[in-house]
């Protein structure tokens, strides 16, 4: 019992003296997550909306396999991602096999179901009635859009926010397709694992409260949000 | 100025229903207003939609002022759109103010600022409904709702005006303010108007000649008393 009160003793330390490793790893976690979320959202918001408001014939399996994707394993994508990326493959001349970049197209893939799913249905009870409204005004097809997202903003504020959610406290891809390279790679959920695996819980418990803290937020802000 | 739109040989079906608009020849004019009434899915909306060019016939044209207008559904004249004004059944309105609402067709088209604000307040009050100016329409009933969606239109004062049912919600004392504002507008500019109604004494008040449609088609007046023998 003595360890586990040790572990948040050593923790509390780590917090309040804001120690440098400790602040590095979280600004990893952050940064990388944050641009995957970024790239994420600029693909699967576009792609969301097309299929909520577009109809063609096989429109209800992709929203199916949207919707399956939703759950994939992080591992699984790990596994295929480093295939792709490791020396031998495909993409391997790019070298950027254990380098934040392979861990942010990895996340991407991640939070692409679930940020597209969110909106294809927050989009769908909404329909194309605000574009249609907008052009009915007069408005550009461009500016019908911008009136389009200005309604469906809460639908795409809280998509990205679940996408930044789940890859931020992901950890199969950051493990390998990142490595754990500390200083560079290593992020919050990858440190977490290592730490425990050492015996090591201060470090842990510490940025454990950092990924607890950041997921009240975002439910504290979605929830803002949705009474608002 | 536009002074006539004529449905020439239309026929436009939906998929999976055996609904179909046959239209041969009707023409709206700037000289007064008209009114189309008919039982519910005999194509009132559907006629509004293709004049809005909104939706696509598969044959037959809509001519504006004798031209016809070519409807890529999309992609049709935005210099035309612009002279449109629509209120349609299935209302929408922005999450801004009522006063953003109705100021939004103005700014689109680059208004000045003063002017669009004399011209809101305008509206605002010959449809009685100043008071509702700064609530956010999520707020707004039903009858406010329909009132705020017809103002955002009229202050446009479009050069053809489509209203599907303003009397929608509206209680009989705000009926005369809406009517009295279609009339006037459509007096002042010359606009072509066209409006729907279940109301026939409304579509006698508003209008010299009734247009009676049934099941796609236009209909004799004289038997459209069939269907208004208890209103
Ligand atoms: N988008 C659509 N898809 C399929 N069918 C449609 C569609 N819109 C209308 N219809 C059908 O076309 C017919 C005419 O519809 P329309 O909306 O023009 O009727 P309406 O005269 O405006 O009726 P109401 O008085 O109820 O407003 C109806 O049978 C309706 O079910
Ligand atoms: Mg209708």
């Amino acid at each position: 019992m003595i360890y586990i009160i040790d572990g948040f003793k050593k923790a509390l330390t780590i917090i309040f003296s804001l120690d440098r490793e400790f602040l590095n790893i979280i600004m990893v976690s952050v940064s990388i997550s944050f641009t995957s979320t970024i790239l994420s959202v600029f693909l699967a918001i576009p792609f969301g909306i097309w299929l909520a408001t577009a109809r063609f014939r096989g429109r209800q399996i992709i929203v199916t396999i949207l919707n399956t994707l939703m759950s994939v394993p992080t591992v699984v994508i790990g596994l295929f991602l480093y295939s792709v990326l490791s020396r031998q493959g495909p993409l391997g001349s790019l070298g950027i096999l254990f380098t934040p970049a392979a861990m942010i197209v990895g996340q991407c893939i991640l939070a692409f179901p679930i940020i597209a799913a969110t909106v294809t249905g927050g989009v769908s009870n909404l329909g194309n009635r605000p574009y249609i409204a907008a052009r009915l005004l007069g408005a550009s097809p461009m500016r019908s859009t911008f009136l389009f997202l200005r309604e469906a903003k809460l639908i795409v504020i809280t998509s990205a926010l679940a996408g930044f959610g789940r890859v931020f406290s992901e950890i199969g891809i950051s493990m390998m397709l990142g490595g754990n390279i500390r200083f560079y790679t290593r992020n919050i959920t990858s440190t977490i694992a290592l730490e425990t695996s050492r015996g090591e819980f201060g470090l842990g418990i510490a940025l454990g409260i950092v990924l607890l803290i950041v997921a009240f937020l975002i439910n504290a802000i979605v929830y803002s949000f949705r009474r608002a | 100025m536009i002074s006539s739109i004529r449905l020439k040989n239309i026929r436009k079906r939906y998929k999976g229903t055996p609904f179909c608009l046959k239209i041969d020849n009707l023409e709206f004019h700037n000289r007064h207003i008209h009114v189309i009434v008919g039982p519910n899915g005999s194509g009132k909306s559907t006629i509004l939609n293709l004049i809005a060019f909104l939706d696509k016939s598969e044959s037959g044209h809509v001519l504006v002022d004798g031209h016809p207008v070519f409807n890529n559904k999309h992609d049709v004249d935005h210099e035309i759109r612009k002279k449109i004004g629509y209120v349609r059944q299935n209302r929408y309105l922005f999450d801004m103010s009522v006063f953003h609402n109705v100021a939004l067709g103005l700014k689109i088209r680059k208004q000045p600022k003063n002017e669009i604000t004399a011209k809101v307040d305008n509206i605002l009050t010959e449809l009685a409904i100043e008071h509702l100016r700064n609530r956010s329409v999520k707020s707004l009933s039903n009858g406010e709702y329909q009132k705020v969606a017809i103002a955002q239109v009229l202050v446009l004062m479009p050069e053809i005006i489509l209203i599907d049912e303003p009397d929608t919600n509206i209680d009989i004392l705000s009926t005369p303010s809406i009517e009295r504002t279609i009339k006037k507008i459509q007096k002042e500019r010359n606009s072509v108007v066209v409006m729907t109604t279940h109301s026939l004494k409304q579509a006698r008040r508003m209008s010299p000649e009734i247009i009676s449609i049934q099941e796609g088609r236009v209909i004799d007046s004289n038997d459209e008393k069939l269907f208004f023998e208890n209103d």
